[in-house]
């Protein structure tokens, strides 16, 4: 195990930040894409009979 | 090169490419970060001066790297927006805006973490860090523009306008450590006569610095996708509408 000394909170509050926020855009972007998806998917069908993803 | 942007000019093909191009993304997002996290963890060692706290590097580093290039792709954009009417410009200018902004806020969040315990404080108004919290604010100001303005048309002009105007922060940042004096250290990777950090540490930074722009690329492929997975929502919605009339 890694002994990080004495400013280790910071050290770890910085890995903790960065997960947080870039873990944030990524769950947010695979949502959206995700909605959009579905939405266009069941829009495409209910109106021409078309499957499409995009 | 020319050819290729024209190529990828047509929304269809764009979705079609990266279909294929988008799994490639991410696995080489995943493998590259899992392959810098052990380098900047296990193997990179101690700072003599900064001791552990340089772990912090491995992640600051890269953010800031790819704050900068989130601007210079939407720089890029706007301009062929403006210059080319490119149907994807306006696409990829609106897609990067929230993905360096992201990468700003941790620049800026862990560069504040590491400078308490090596400064003594977590914020100075030294000329590096203030043009880069200047970037965020950029960033949130065209994030803002996007939605205020209902019209893609006339938002994506304005945001352009706004981005190519801001681009006159980037020289700010990356010469900063230069013109003024400031706390913020010079540059130490991305110089003329070749990077001053030990190999030990800069193969880790480097592959860092890879994964953060593959992880770029992945959530603005995903980004672009979703965007015109939208606007032909919309379109469908508007052809429905008129045809109920």
């Amino acid at each position: 195990m890694l002994d990080l000394g004495r400013h280790g909170g910071y050290i770890l509050a910085s890995y903790a930040v960065t997960i947080v926020i870039i873990g944030g855009i990524v769950w947010q972007t695979v949502a959206q894409y995700r909605a959009a998806r579905t939405a266009i998917a069941k829009t495409a069908i209910a109106r021409t009979g078309e499957r499409s993803d995009g | 090169m020319t050819d290729a942007l024209y190529t990828l000019a047509n929304p269809q093909r764009f979705t079609r490419l990266t279909d294929r191009l988008l799994p490639w993304l991410a696995a080489a997002t995943i493998i590259t970060l899992v392959i810098g996290l052990y380098g900047a963890w296990f193997v990179a060692p101690p700072d003599y001066q900064q001791g552990e706290t340089i772990r912090i590097k491995y992640v600051h580093v890269p953010a800031a790297w790819m704050a900068m290039f989130g601007w210079t792709v939407m720089t890029l954009s706007a301009f062929g927006t403006l210059v080319f009417r490119h149907p994807l410009a306006d696409v990829a200018q609106k897609a990067a805006a929230p993905i360096g902004a992201a990468f700003c806020a941790v620049c800026l969040i862990t560069g504040s973490l590491w400078g308490k315990p090596m400064w003594g404080t977590y914020w100075v108004w030294d000329a590096r860090l203030t043009s880069m919290l200047v970037l965020l604010l950029m960033y949130l100001g065209v994030i803002a523009l996007w939605r205020a303005i209902e019209e893609p048309t006339m938002a994506a002009k304005a945001v352009s306008i706004v981005t190519l105007v801001g681009a006159i922060n980037l020289p700010i940042i990356k010469f900063s450590v230069e013109w003024w004096n400031t706390l913020h250290q010079p540059a130490s990777v991305l110089r003329l006569d070749g990077p001053t950090i030990h190999s030990s540490m800069l193969w880790p930074l480097l592959v860092m610095g890879l994964a953060a722009g593959l992880g770029f690329g992945t959530l603005m492929v995903m980004r672009m996708r979703t965007e015109l997975m939208q606007r032909r929502m919309r379109r469908l919605m508007l052809t429905a509408a008129r045809e109920a009339i």
